[in-house]
Formats: C-alpha cells, structure tokens, sequence
C-alpha cells in the first residue's frame, strides 16, 4: 500500500482500524509499523475525528436553544394546526393494492432498453424501409428499361454489316 | 402503540392516523433540527425545516414504500430542504450564541481547545454543500458511507469521494492545530 492510498483510507472509514475494510486493514497496518510518514498521517486522522466529534456536539451546546427544546417546538407546532389533507392519487384509490405495491425499480432499465427497441422498430417499419423500397423500385425499373432496349436491338434491329433482319 | 416499528407508524400514517403522526414526529423531531442545524448553522431555519419535514412525512405517507428504512428517507428530506434554503439564502458562518461552558481546568488548556473547535467549526461551514453533507452525517449521526449515500442519492464511491476532499480541505485549513493535542 501507497502513502496516498492509505491518507484515503483514513479519510473514507476514519482513524479507528476496526472501521476499516479487512482487504485493507493488514497492508495499511504494516505500512503504519513500517512508515513514520504514515504513523504520523494516522496520529493527524485521530485527532481529526476527535475534533470533528467534539466541534459538532460543541457546536449544538452553543446553540441557544436545545434541540429538545426545539424538537418539541416543532411538535407543539404542528399540534396547534389542522394537518392538512394527505396527498392520495385517484388512480390510487382503485388501483388494486397488491399491485400498487409492486416495485418495479429494478426492472425498469429492462423496460427503458424494450420500449426503445420497439419504437426503433415501429420508426423503422413506418418509413426506413419504404424509402429504401422506393429508391430500389425506382433503380429496378432503370435498369429494366435498359435491359429492353438492348433485347430490342438483338431482337429486332438489322445485323450492321448485312442488313439482314433477324 | 409506542413500541411500533417506523414501518408500522408508517402505515398507519398513510391511513390517516394522526396519532402514529404525533409518535413519529415525537422520534424524528430531535433528529431532523439537530441535523438542520449542523447543515444550515442558522437555528430559525433549522426549527422551521424540521416542521416541514415532519409535515412532508404526513403527506406524503400514501406514497412512501419501505424500499429503505425511514431514517434514510426522512433524512433526504430533511437534507434536501436544508441544501434547497441554502441554494437561496447563504448560511451564517457562525452561530450568534455564546462558546459552550468548558470545565478543562487548565485556561490555556480551555483557549486552545476552543480556538481549535472554532477553526473546526468555520472550515466546516466554508465547506461546499455536499461535502459538508457528508461529514456531518458520518461524524454526527453515525451514519455509514452507505446509507450516507442514500440521504444524498448518490454512490458510495461518490460519498468517499465527499469525505476525501472535505478532509483534506479541512486539513489544509486547520494546519498545526492537527500537530498538537485536541
């Protein structure tokens, strides 16, 4: 393990090595016997987390008035009124409850990457091919016409030198 | 009724029950203005964001699925409400209270710690949103990189990402205070 590697392992799961994930934890455990840089960069994480720890509890004690105070504030609140009416959709209301409780999360890419494939194809069907039919139409018909006028002249025009009519 | 499970209180909410509303506020409510408080550092916005998302939690009751516990989606919305008041009005740096009472008996002791926690406390709020987010979640409420993913809908790699930068940043700003003793 790098020194870098181990500065972001300290910083993703913190200074406590229980925290860290076993794949880890011996490798980062013998670079910090090995390093002094990387004791020194744990030694600088624990006080980090001590800090961080202390200052955001300090910080709320600072406050002034206590969160339970306020929490209860905020009940008292809400209390006082009349909650308003719950957001129910219509179709909820008569859609059968099995069903409104399936979740599909998963599945939607599946459904995303189907619906995609069968509008391609409907497009497709709709106007790609018919173009393409009618270019070749078009093209056949070209061809056609020339193939004619050159059975014509085999067929019935006179041999150039004789003037012999087949 | 008290012993309900979060779900449970859920259901009942979704059925209207005004009662499971009051129990289940009376458990979050500490929670969502301790976590406001942190993410906006101003104590009015914090009281009133708790009471909206407790608010939110009633109407929206007919609508929430237990895909993942309570905690984790009443926490997004506590949050996402913070980072939207925020987006609007910036934060205050500092709270407008008094230090804590400190009962280190040695005074140089007692100043250093509170220069240390005040320096901490500023670096955290100079910190971008999302950063700050996440080392209040991870640091405050307890939370594990993966269910501090959920709160701010992102990946876990994303919030490692979030905590790598937010240290670093504040390791930068907080400079001989991590050399010395906390």
């Amino acid at each position: 393990m790098m020194l870098s590697e181990l500065q972001d392992l300290l910083d993703i799961y913190g200074a406590d090595p229980t925290a860290w994930p076993p794949q880890l934890r011996g490798a980062a455990e013998r670079l910090i016997v090995a390093e002094p840089l990387a004791r020194e960069a744990l030694e600088k994480a624990t006080r980090l987390d001590l800090l961080l720890s202390r200052a955001l509890r300090a910080d709320l004690a600072a406050a002034s008035v206590p969160e339970s105070e306020a929490a209860t504030g905020a009940i008292n609140a809400l209390a006082a009124f009349t909650l308003p009416r719950q957001g129910r959709r219509a179709l909820a209301q008569v859609r059968p409850r099995p069903l409104f409780d399936l979740n599909l999360a998963p599945v939607w890419p599946r459904v995303a990457v189907l619906a995609s494939v069968a509008a391609l194809g409907f497009g497709i069907g709709l106007f790609g091919l018919d173009m393409n039919t009618l270019e070749n139409l078009r093209g056949a018909a070209a061809s056609t016409a020339v193939t004619d006028t050159d059975l014509s002249v085999v067929a019935f025009d006179p041999e150039p030198l004789t003037g012999v009519r087949p | 009724m008290d012993e309900a499970s979060d779900e449970d209180l859920m259901a009942r909410i979704a059925q209207g029950d005004e009662r499971a509303f009051q129990l289940i506020a009376r458990r979050y409510a500490a929670r969502a203005v301790g976590l406001a408080r942190r993410i906006t550092r101003n104590q009015a916005d914090a009281d009133e964001i708790a009471q909206e998302a407790l608010l939110r939690v009633w109407l929206s009751a007919s609508r929430w699925r237990p895909v993942a516990a309570f905690r984790t989606w009443f926490y997004r919305i506590v949050l996402n409400l913070c980072l939207n008041r925020q987006r609007r009005a910036p934060m205050l740096p500092l709270p407008a209270a008094g230090d804590p009472p400190d009962l280190a008996p040695d005074p140089l002791a007692r100043m250093q710690r509170e220069e240390a926690d005040r320096r901490l406390t500023t670096a955290i709020a100079a910190l971008p949103d999302r950063q700050r987010a996440a080392i209040v979640l991870t640091y405050h409420e307890g939370l594990g990189n993966a269910e501090t993913a959920a709160i701010l809908e992102t990946s876990v790699s994303a919030v490692e990402t979030l905590l790598v930068r937010a240290k670093r940043t504040l390791r930068e700003n907080l400079g001989a205070i991590l050399d010395g003793p906390c």
